[in-house]
């Protein structure tokens, strides 16, 4: 039996996220994220509910990755200036902290966007959208240790870049 | 513990990972080490603000997009033959009843004592029984269209969507 459409609403939002955290573009990341719900809608009878999630991230991720070999696109211009909006809008930040803030995100976000794959895909999967290693090491095809290993490379790479770009005594406590 | 050392469980630490012993080790050089706390400290600020990212969502029209993509494949699927086809049923099928109607008309008997043979009966039945067939296969279509393509489509699938929303 096909999908219900609640079914692909339901899966969109991480979908269009994964792409565009990968491609740094919202028309593209919305050209991908039909083509996936499409594809999902197609072959969800083939699709065990369990891995559901697996299967969708793996098919976004092959039609970013697709997509920026295609157009030879970097991934340098991912505009933060969405997270920077809603972090103003909460009121618990002083206008100084917000800028830190922002200003750190800004350099968080350029630093992710320039991380070789498999990394970023683990950082954005683990640490932003928080899903389970199960479903990462699936999703990637990566052994559940060797995920781990890969996790902890990659934030120690994003750790290097911050370190390069803001002084490491505006983080001693 | 050595800062390399330090540095290069930091992540496993920040994860709370580490295993006791180690991190008790740990802790302890980052309390005599400056630069190893600000490493801890950048450690923890990347995984939590990572953990904080707002949560983009998916514009509406993306799946709405994706609606009209899966309804005109659905048409593409389905061409919408049945119908034409269940016109020419129907036009052949009135056409063999009018061609019975009049054939009875110009052959009825002028004289009481005509008769028809009862080949000519069993072929005037058959003609009858065909023309019936053919009426009832054009409607069978008709109503196949409107029931998967029509019914389906636009009214039972949306509502089903509608009531699955609420």
């Amino acid at each position: 039996m096909p999908l219900s459409s609640d079914a692909l609403a339901a899966h969109r939002h991480l979908i269009y996220r994964y792409a565009l955290r990968l491609l740094g573009d919202a028309d593209d990341a919305a050209d991908v994220t039909q083509d996936v719900l499409i594809r999902l809608w197609h072959h969800s009878e083939n699709v065990p509910v369990e891995r559901m999630t697996a299967w969708v991230l793996r098919v976004t991720r092959n039609a970013s990755l697709d997509l920026l070999r295609s157009r030879r696109k970097r991934l340098d211009h991912y505009d933060p200036a969405t997270a920077a909006d809603d972090l103003a809008t909460d009121g618990r930040h002083s206008p100084d902290a917000i800028a830190e803030s922002a200003d750190f995100r800004r350099h968080l976000d350029q630093a992710l966007a320039r991380l070789d794959e498999p990394y970023r895909s683990i950082i954005i999967l683990r640490e932003i959208e928080q899903l389970s290693y199960r479903d990462i090491a699936e999703a990637l095809d990566l052994p559940l240790n060797t995920l781990k290993v890969y996790l902890h490379r990659g934030r120690r790479s994003l750790r290097e870049t911050l370190r390069a770009a803001i002084p490491v005594e505006d983080f001693l406590p | 513990m050595s800062c390399t050392t330090c540095q290069h469980q930091l992540e496993a630490y920040v994860d709370g990972e580490l295993a006791a012993a180690d991190a008790t080790q740990l802790e302890a050089h980052i309390g005599i080490c400056s630069a190893c706390a600000g490493e801890a400290a950048l450690a923890r600020q990347i995984r939590a603000e990572l953990r904080s990212t707002p949560a983009v969502q998916c514009p509406d029209h993306i799946l709405a997009a994706v609606e009209r993509r899966l309804a005109s494949q659905a048409r593409d699927r389905h061409p919408i033959r049945q119908p034409v086809r269940a016109r020419w049923y129907a036009a052949a099928a009135l056409v063999s009843v009018l061609g019975v109607a009049l054939a009875a008309l110009y052959l009825r008997p002028t004289a009481p004592e005509q008769q028809y043979t009862a080949d000519e009966i069993a072929e005037a039945r058959q003609q009858v029984e065909l023309a019936f067939a053919l009426v009832g296969e054009a409607a069978r279509d008709v109503s196949a269209y409107l029931r998967e393509d029509v019914f389906d489509d636009y009214v039972f699938e949306p509502m089903r969507r509608d009531l699955g929303a609420h």
